[in-house]
């Protein structure tokens, strides 16, 4: 028991931190999150529930996640806006030897100076973590969105 | 840029890289950086398809290699090539000052596994979070929020490339939107 519920924590714990660093817009610690060959992708609902394999966006490397951040920071012209990350408690899946398999419920709040809030993204992480170098880290996070209109455009990542 | 005769339909076609040599129409864009190198070069890992090859439509009788072709299908329909990546954007109206805007990635049925990995891979240079276009529904909102400030009888002008409708040997232009709304305020005449 005590065991499961220091998993529970850490895995609660490492979402916050990673909702922080997106919301504070602290993006260069973003893909420090993943392990060095990790994988994001953000997907619709619509083409994961059909085994459809295109994404929104689909990194498959830290270094691709680096590229990304230089793209939000650099080259896309874009309307600034806050993100508000509101995320469930993990579900562990699967836990077998150093890897995890967990879900958690997301809600992401777009904000722009002086707008309105609107809600912006909803959906599920879909988990695997393993531990290195002291710290969890996701091999691959898959953010499942219903949410399939997108509002005009996605350029932070959730 | 090539333009149908009566200027509603058109086809933008580039060759990639070719941007960085034409200095006196890239001076100026902040977005532009012709230093920029990826960390992982997986994104444009590009292969060229013999498709690609094909009559040159502004001067019949020499083929050419497009890396890039953008099919501009008057009023709503594009349908494009970026290197390996296959879409159409559809513009669906929802009513006045709001559309919807449909993005279809496509491939064909005898793609190598590879390939189509390929495309899926440069999918991230497309669609509302595109590294490429997603810029594009951005500065459409931007325009519709600046001429609403106008009013309903206001008018605003962006003369990127001047106000002319003729064609042009490079892509920092708005003529074939020109070209386009030419024809659409023709049509749309009682």
């Amino acid at each position: 028991m005590n065991e499961s519920m220091l998993l529970h924590h850490q895995l609660d714990q490492l979402n916050a931190a990673y909702a922080a660093a997106l919301d504070d817009k602290h993006f260069d610690d973003w893909p420090l999150f993943f392990t060095e060959d990790g994988h994001y992708k953000i997907q619709a609902r619509e083409n994961f529930d059909r085994g459809l394999p295109l994404a929104l966006m689909a990194l498959e490397s830290q270094g691709m996640m680096e590229d990304r951040v230089y793209g939000i920071t650099q080259t896309i012209y874009h309307g600034p806006y806050y993100m508000r990350h509101i995320i469930s408690p993990a579900r562990i899946t699967l836990h077998e030897g150093d890897v995890i398999k967990a879900e958690a419920n997301y809600a992401v709040f777009r904000t722009k100076p002086g707008g309105i809030s609107e809600v912006y993204n909803v959906g599920r992480y879909i988990d695997t973590i393993i531990e290195q170098g002291g710290m969890l880290r996701f091999k691959t996070r898959l953010c499942v969105y219903d949410s399939e209109m997108i509002l005009n455009s996605l350029i932070y990542p959730i | 840029m090539v333009m149908d005769a009566e200027g509603r339909h058109a086809v933008m076609i580039s060759r990639r890289n070719e941007g960085g040599q034409n200095t006196a129409v890239t001076e100026g864009v902040t977005s532009f950086k012709s230093s920029m190198t990826l960390h992982d070069d997986r994104l444009l890992d590009v292969v060229p398809e013999a498709w690609w090859t094909i009559d040159d439509p502004a001067n019949p009788g020499t083929p050419i290699t497009p890396t890039v072709t953008m099919i501009t299908l008057f009023p709503s329909l594009i349908i494009q090539q970026q290197v390996n990546s296959l879409s159409t954007r559809h513009i669906v109206p929802r009513g006045q000052g709001e559309f919807d805007f449909v993005w279809t990635h496509f491939g064909f049925a005898d793609d190598t596994p590879e390939m189509t990995q390929r495309r899926l891979r440069q999918a991230n240079l497309f669609g509302p979070a595109g590294f490429v276009s997603a810029d594009d529904g951005e500065v459409i909102e931007f325009s519709q929020a600046g001429f609403a400030q106008a009013g309903s009888n206001g008018s605003t002008l962006c003369e990127l490339g001047g106000t002319g409708t003729e064609m042009t040997e490079h892509m920092v232009t708005e003529t074939l939107i020109r070209s386009m709304y030419a024809y659409w305020r023709e049509v749309m005449k009682p």
